[in-house]
């Protein structure tokens, strides 16, 4: 089992035990990070021992594996680093857009901001650095792209990745339940739309 | 219930609580009040449940017309022409202006029966950067106008911390070494436990970004991402440090040379731009037990929520 799994599982055993004094565990790639209520009364009662307990305890996942469809417009309009990304890799806008369509990704966690997915499973002939200087303003929905990491920004923030494509879709609703649209784990389908098309579903999602 | 009416935000002033938890997995971080021991004692001196709904002020208070009657206290330090640490009360009609602040970045605003917000997410704590939580979203703005009072808890009487001793410099903070603590070489570890920093400008409550010297690292570029808490001392390539605070990214890749006791988290909230800052090595069981300790001055006889 590769640590990545290793941390998801235990992700999920520590969130199932709900155990009183963790209140907050956070995956990421190769680590998990658990936050304890101040102070925490286990202290006492060794909460090392209490997290290998329910670590080592027989544990069968509860939930499966979901795929999530992404439209994405990789319009120029909307990645305004496609040609670039191309020109690194010795490709057109249209040859990026179709190979980062042509794979599934796994959502490795959700971190950094509220709903920010990191990808596994970028094709490695598409990478490329981050900018030398960050932008000021990303827009809530761009793909972006730093080295061999992909990811899908939520909410419109300042970011230094390259960006080859946006999706209509809202990645975080603080008032929906759950709050983000991705959980780790999940598989990613990107679907190329038009420009067209991602008007016409961004004007739903406004609505929704 | 009563209304206040905003005539002057000040610099940055959000409605805050004690944070919101359960949501890092979300990407979602702690949020809520910087000083959250001020916090707790506003709250008690106007006999709230210690996670009431307050404001935080940012070194430029607010201007506020009170429209109602209220019982409020105001703490985070020495405020001119409001006084601290003391329950006020307000006349309909009144009009206080709070600050600029002499020393601490901080101010809070607790009034009793707390300020109406909603829950979001299990926590009334504005998001600056999502937007959501507090008064909708995002700081008070001139002309806003919010409720307070008339909340379904009963009002108590509870003791909240004791007043902290006015700031001296260098403020200090216990810290435990980091998660990276290998990434470093002694040499670059005793530069940081030794000197003095300086907080830039740059600094806010996503992180308070500190001059001084340079501490370098073995690492070139970033490390694999990973979980963050508040107090955790990253160490970017550029050699200065960045001391999360409690609108931090829940992730990052920069190496942690040092993390700060929960117990001083509050010390880092009410540092302000220009202020020196050290860092004084603990051991975990030490950083555990000045947690009890602070803890031990509020859990005393509290009640409520």
């Amino acid at each position: 089992m590769d640590v990545q799994e290793r941390v998801w599982n235990a992700c999920d055993q520590l969130s199932f035990a709900a155990i009183p004094d963790v209140v907050d565990v956070t995956p990421a790639f190769t680590t998990l990070l658990v936050t304890f209520a101040e102070p925490p009364d286990s202290y006492g009662l060794g909460m090392d021992r209490v997290l290998r307990a329910v670590l080592d305890a027989p544990f069968k996942r509860q939930n499966v594996n979901r795929t999530v469809e992404i439209p994405v417009c990789y319009e120029t309009e909307y990645g305004p680093d496609i040609e670039v990304v191309g020109q690194l890799n010795n490709m057109t806008s249209g040859e990026i857009a179709k190979l980062h369509a042509s794979v599934e990704y796994t959502v490795a966690c959700i971190g950094f901001m509220p709903g920010f997915p990191y990808l596994h499973g970028l094709p490695p002939q598409i990478s490329a650095p981050r900018l030398a200087s960050p932008r000021a303003r990303v827009p809530a929905g761009s793909i972006g792209i730093a080295g061999m990491q992909s990811g899908i920004y939520p909410t419109t923030v300042p970011g230094g990745w390259r960006l080859i494509g946006r999706t209509p879709l809202r990645l975080f609703d603080a008032t929906a339940n759950p709050p983000t649209l991705l959980k780790m784990r999940d598989r990613v389908n990107f679907v190329a739309i038009s420009s067209e098309q991602f008007r016409s579903l961004s004007d739903r999602a406004e609505g929704a | 219930m009563g209304t206040i009416r905003v005539i002057e935000p000040g610099m940055l002033t959000t409605v805050q609580d004690l944070g919101r938890v359960g949501y890092t997995a979300n990407g979602i971080c702690r949020s809520g009040a910087a000083d959250p021991l001020s916090f707790r004692r506003g709250n008690a001196l106007v006999g709230n449940p210690h996670n009431t709904p307050a404001l935080e002020m940012t070194l430029i208070g607010s201007t506020l017309l009170f429209e109602s009657d209220a019982v409020v206290a105001l703490t985070g330090g020495m405020t001119p022409g409001f006084e601290s640490d003391r329950t006020v009360r307000i006349s309909a009609g009144s009009q206080v202006r709070i600050g600029p602040f002499a020393a601490n970045a901080r101010r809070y605003l607790c009034i009793r029966g707390g300020i109406r917000v909603p829950s979001v997410l299990g926590s009334a704590s504005t998001h600056l950067s999502a937007q959501f939580g507090g008064f909708h979203g995002r700081p008070l703005r001139t002309g806003d106008v919010f409720e307070f009072g008339d909340s379904d808890f009963s009002l108590t009487s509870q003791p909240g911390a004791s007043q902290s001793p006015p700031p001296t410099e260098p403020r200090t903070v216990r810290a435990i070494d980091g998660a990276h603590r290998s990434k470093f070489d002694d040499a670059a570890a005793d530069t940081f436990w030794n000197s003095t920093f300086s907080v830039s400008n740059q600094s806010n409550r996503v992180g308070l970004r500190l001059d001084g010297p340079m501490i370098s690292s073995r690492v070139t570029g970033r490390l694999i991402s990973e979980g963050m808490p508040p107090g955790a001392v990253q160490v970017p390539e550029n050699g200065k440090p960045i001391v999360l605070g409690v609108d931090h990214p829940t992730t990052g890749g920069y190496p942690v040379i040092a993390c700060v006791a929960t117990a001083d988290l509050h010390i880092l909230g009410q540092a302000r731009p220009g202020d020196t800052l050290r860092f004084a090595h603990v051991t975990l069981d030490e950083a555990r037990q000045a947690l009890r300790d602070r803890n031990a001055g509020f859990d005393q006889g509290a009640t409520g929520s």
